[in-house]
């Protein structure tokens, strides 16, 4: 009776270590940026066990050094317009390697380049940036996620520095739970994510530079078009202690740019 | 005579060919019509419709929610749930 007994707890406990191990991708760190190409998932088989390799193999990846691009202002560019209306039910997020706000399933905001659509899917902040101009990084840099319907990402991103206190900075660190991966979605809070972006730049026509790069993070997917403010927003030295209070040193290192040059609308 | 028989059934045969040729110069398509999933465009439509039905809200939603979500790219549920 008790080896049937503990033969069902051993099956039982096989079971859901089984199960987790084929629906959870690998654990991955900041701190081991260097080897995330090589992360292993023993689940699969080759060469779906190496999940990260675009890590290491990709050519076009992000984040660049941007003092070290050539900058090309010659090309016509198209026009980019942050159409963010205010978000009524966001969600606040620690996804285990930072702050980040998940816009609410039916929010309508969008990044319009040229004719084209991007809806705002969630932003999310770095410390420090991960873009850097010759080798020196900004405090930190905010990431705002867009996915049109055929699955093209887009990424704006904005370089943080010290200076002004940032009211809805603030209120994004207030409603971020510590824990890792928990999320607050019963807030009851509305935020703007255009209220982010500098106040001397006009959201329905922005200046931009843009690349060709990748997810910053595993499995570093290219295919990312990315888009850089020229300005910058700031945050004060508390709220970026704040910050740092959640993750710290959650940047990648720039990468090389493999003839890639940088496009600039102005 | 012979000579107007001859034209006028070597008119009706190269018109007969033109018309053949014209249907063969269309291109082929890369999906054919019957291949492809359209999105429905009145989707919202029936969303809406199914609110004012207290008591089949909950299923109506439940199906439009999982209409949604065959529809969505998987990449969105992705940056959901990691940094991206
Ligand atoms: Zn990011």
């Amino acid at each position: 009776m008790n080896t049937k007994i503990l033969r069902n707890l051993a099956f039982t406990i096989f079971t859901c270590y089984a199960t987790l191990a084929v629906s959870a991708s690998p654990h991955w760190s900041h701190d081991e940026q260097a080897t995330w190409w090589a992360i292993q998932d023993p689940t699969q088989n080759v060469p779906l066990n190496y999940p990260f390799g675009e890590c290491g193999i990709g050519k076009h990846q992000s984040p660049i050094d941007l003092g070290a691009a050539t900058i090309n202002d010659s090309k016509p560019l198209s026009k980019l317009a942050a159409l963010y209306g205010t978000d009524t039910a966001p969600v606040f997020f620690n996804s285990g390697h930072g702050v980040q706000v998940n816009t609410s399933t039916d929010y309508k905001g969008a990044l319009m380049i040229g004719e084209e659509s991007f809806p705002l899917i969630q932003f999310h902040f770095h410390e420090p940036s991960e873009h850097v101009v010759k080798g020196k990084n900004f405090p930190a840099e905010l990431h705002y996620v867009h996915i049109n319907e055929d699955g093209r990402i887009i990424v704006l991103a904005v370089a943080i520095d010290i200076g002004d206190e940032n009211p809805i900075f603030g209120t994004i660190l207030e409603n971020t739970p510590h824990e890792e991966n928990g999320k607050n979605a019963s807030a009851g809070i509305q935020i703007n994510p255009a209220q982010l972006l500098p106040a001397d730049l006009d959201p329905a026509n922005l200046d931009y530079y843009t690349i060709a790069g990748s997810l910053t993070t595993p499995p570093c997917s290219e295919g990312v078009q990315w888009y850089l403010l020229p300005k910058v927003i700031t945050v004060s030295a508390a709220q970026l202690e704040q910050l740092k209070g959640f993750y710290t040193n959650n940047a990648r290192e720039a990468k090389d740019l493999n003839g890639r040059s940088l496009l600039s609308s102005q | 005579m012979l000579i107007k028989l001859f034209l006028a059934v070597s008119l009706s045969l190269s018109i007969a060919s033109c018309f053949a040729e014209s249907d063969d110069s269309k291109s082929k398509l890369l999906i054919e019509p019957s291949q492809q999933k359209r999105s429905s465009p009145d989707a919202s439509q029936q969303k809406q419709s199914a609110q004012p039905n207290a008591s089949t809200e909950s299923t109506s939603s439940q199906s439009s929610q999982d209409s949604n979500q065959d529809n969505k790219p998987s990449m969105i549920e992705y940056c959901r749930n990691h940094p991206c």
